[in-house]
């Protein structure tokens, strides 16, 4: 039987493995961006090119190296778009899209994290089928190829630039907007450490604790398979080493460097064993209060894991090896809660509220209740180990919030 | 008026995905065998359908309804040829098709249970919510304590011989829209 991951049953009768996007690394990789597309002959004629950002990365001056990668290139830069919000919404796609046929762009380079990436997947979307967003909403509704996006992450979380979805949020229901499809798959992500290594400790901290998140999600979810389980372990094993290092000593670009692979390989495994009930909790939290979604996650991931524990316990003893934990013979179970306490103390060695409303979320009887209905109702809850009906479920939104 | 989840209710279904050209022109994508298991009915029966598409068509369907708890039914194992079965309570089937209740609110129950692969099936989201939305758009009753056209012990149609009603339990629909949950 295996030492780190037990020698469960397989009883996925079949699966599949999806991840179309190219992916190109180096430190420094950007400086080369126009020539890494010249190459691919899809993307050699794609000459009218629109960036995507928010403007704090504007500011920390990330766009002017991306320009300068495109510089002597037959890229041509139309129109930068940097009002993407940390949040973003339905308002600015729309916005964007209209940039998007103004200036006849048929390649879009998104730079910054996952608020701007997927706000390029639903302008890529939209700005190619038109229609409204809540027409695509869900699995798969995406009738065909849209204009391709070169993904340029600049957080060490989102897992955006290698995945099959994205999220935006409606401020009219309050509540956030899912799609996914192999359609908006990212063409090419590439990941420069150096576009992480100026990105506030803060950030990182929130951002990879989401990669945590998804790596652990998809090593559970219910679509588990062996290629998603080993990408989804060997990116809990790398966030839980490098994470903290990335957080306090921002010079250590080895670290951050790890992290942004980490996320990107995390975000390989939940395209393809979708996340569960964190996310559920977290999308219900950021479309009502607007948190940022990777302290959200942050905040309820260990509650979620002793939820689910009895349905995965050799999942989560395999993940207690990955952290440390010394196997001294324990149950899986044993194991599992340890696993769990490594991640508590993350967050607290991270500065990560323990619950909700440490950060002033409401923690009254009404927005418990509304979470709950809203977080059962939420896509993910379909791939989480552990189904539930209101009366469970609601206890647990109790103890997060 | 027709009752839900009866047999007549599936054969005026299976008229209109027969003859909606939308459904034509976006279902190309829907081949294979798709099961749900449907218990406890208001009348005391769990019943079970069987729809098989090729390319958007359906080339055979089938209906059977049996007393509750039929043993049978509810222990069939799931066949890896099927494309999804589906099973949940009639209730349920009922609040989904009422609109009361989102296919996402039912994929996070306990109490609904889909097989098959469910990446898979989500690539069909798009011509299972249009099934979906045509088999709603159908007029019925919940309410089954009038005597006409109850279930007939075993009704079948079509090729439905191919799949044998037995083994057919039901189906859900993997994401969110409306999705095959209902059909």
């Amino acid at each position: 039987m295996g030492f780190i991951n037990r020698n469960d049953v397989f009883d996925r009768a079949e699966f599949t493995f999806y991840v179309p996007t190219q992916i190109k690394y180096g430190v420094g990789k950007v400086a080369a961006l126009g020539l890494e597309m010249q190459v691919e002959d899809d993307l050699c004629g794609c000459n009218n090119v629109m960036i995507v950002t928010d403007k704090g990365v504007l500011a920390t001056g990330l766009i002017e190296k991306v320009k300068a990668g495109l510089a002597d290139s037959v890229f041509e830069v139309k129109y930068i778009f940097d009002e993407v919000p940390p949040d973003s919404d339905i308002g600015i796609v729309d916005k964007c899209v209209g940039e998007i046929k103004k200036y006849e762009i048929n390649l879009i380079i998104a730079v910054g994290g996952g608020s701007v990436l997927d706000t390029a997947k639903f302008v890529s979307l939209i700005g190619t089928h038109g229609g409204h967003i809540r027409d695509y909403e869900g699995g798969f509704m995406v009738p065909g190829k849209c204009i391709p996006i070169i993904a340029i992450p600049t957080t060490v979380g989102t897992g955006s630039e290698v995945s099959v979805g994205a999220v935006i949020k409606d401020h009219e229901t309050k509540t956030k907007i899912t799609i996914a499809s192999p359609h908006i798959y990212p063409r090419i992500a590439l990941l420069d450490p150096e576009m992480v290594a100026t990105l506030p400790a803060k950030l990182v901290a929130y951002t990879g604790m989401d990669a945590l998140t998804h790596a652990i999600e998809a090593f559970v979810s219910s679509e588990t398979q062996p290629i998603s389980e080993a990408l989804a372990f060997k990116a809990a094993e790398m966030i839980y080493d490098n994470l903290e290092t990335a957080v306090k000593d921002p010079s250590n670009l080895d670290a951050r460097a790890k992290m942004q692979i980490a996320a990107m390989i995390a975000g390989m495994a939940f395209s393809n064993a979708p996340v569960g009930a964190t996310h559920a909790i977290s999308h219900t939290i950021g479309g009502l209060f607007g948190l940022h979604h990777g302290l959200s996650n942050a905040v309820a991931l260990p509650y979620v894991m002793e939820f689910n524990l009895e349905n995965c316990p050799s999942r989560y003893a395999a993940l207690a090896r990955a952290f440390d934990v010394k196997d001294t013979g324990l149950s899986d179970l044993e194991l599992g809660k340890l696993a769990i306490e490594q991640i508590r103390k993350l967050k607290v060695a991270l500065d990560i509220p323990e619950k909700y409303r440490d950060l002033d979320i409401p923690s009254d009887q009404d927005t418990i209740n509304k979470v709950t209905e809203l977080a059962l109702m939420d896509i993910c809850m379909a791939f989480n180990p552990r189904k539930a009906e209101f009366d469970e479920f609601q206890p647990l939104v109790q103890q997060v919030i | 008026m027709i009752k839900y989840y009866t047999k007549a209710w599936q054969e005026e279904c299976v008229k209109r995905l027969n003859e909606d050209p939308v459904f034509e022109q976006e279902a190309k994508k829907l081949t294979g065998t798709f099961v749900f298991r449907i218990y406890d009915g208001p009348d005391g029966k769990d019943r079970t359908m069987v729809w098989v598409f090729k390319q958007g068509k359906l080339t055979s369907y089938s209906y059977e309804a049996q007393p509750a708890p039929w043993q049978e039914l509810r222990n069939a194992a799931f066949n890896s040829a099927w494309m999804m079965r589906g099973s949940c309570p009639f209730t349920m089937m009922a609040a989904l098709n009422k609109g009361e209740m989102t296919p996402m609110r039912a994929l996070s129950s306990p109490h609904y249970k889909l097989e098959g692969n469910k990446m898979t099936l989500m690539q069909l989201m798009r011509p299972m919510s249009l099934w979906n939305d045509i088999c709603a758009k159908v007029a019925v009753t919940y309410d089954y304590t009038s005597e006409d056209e109850a279930d007939a012990p075993v009704a079948e149609t079509a090729a439905a011989a191919e799949v044998p009603a037995t083994e057919a339990p039901a189906a859900e629909t993997p994401s969110g829209e409306s999705g095959a949950a209902q059909a």
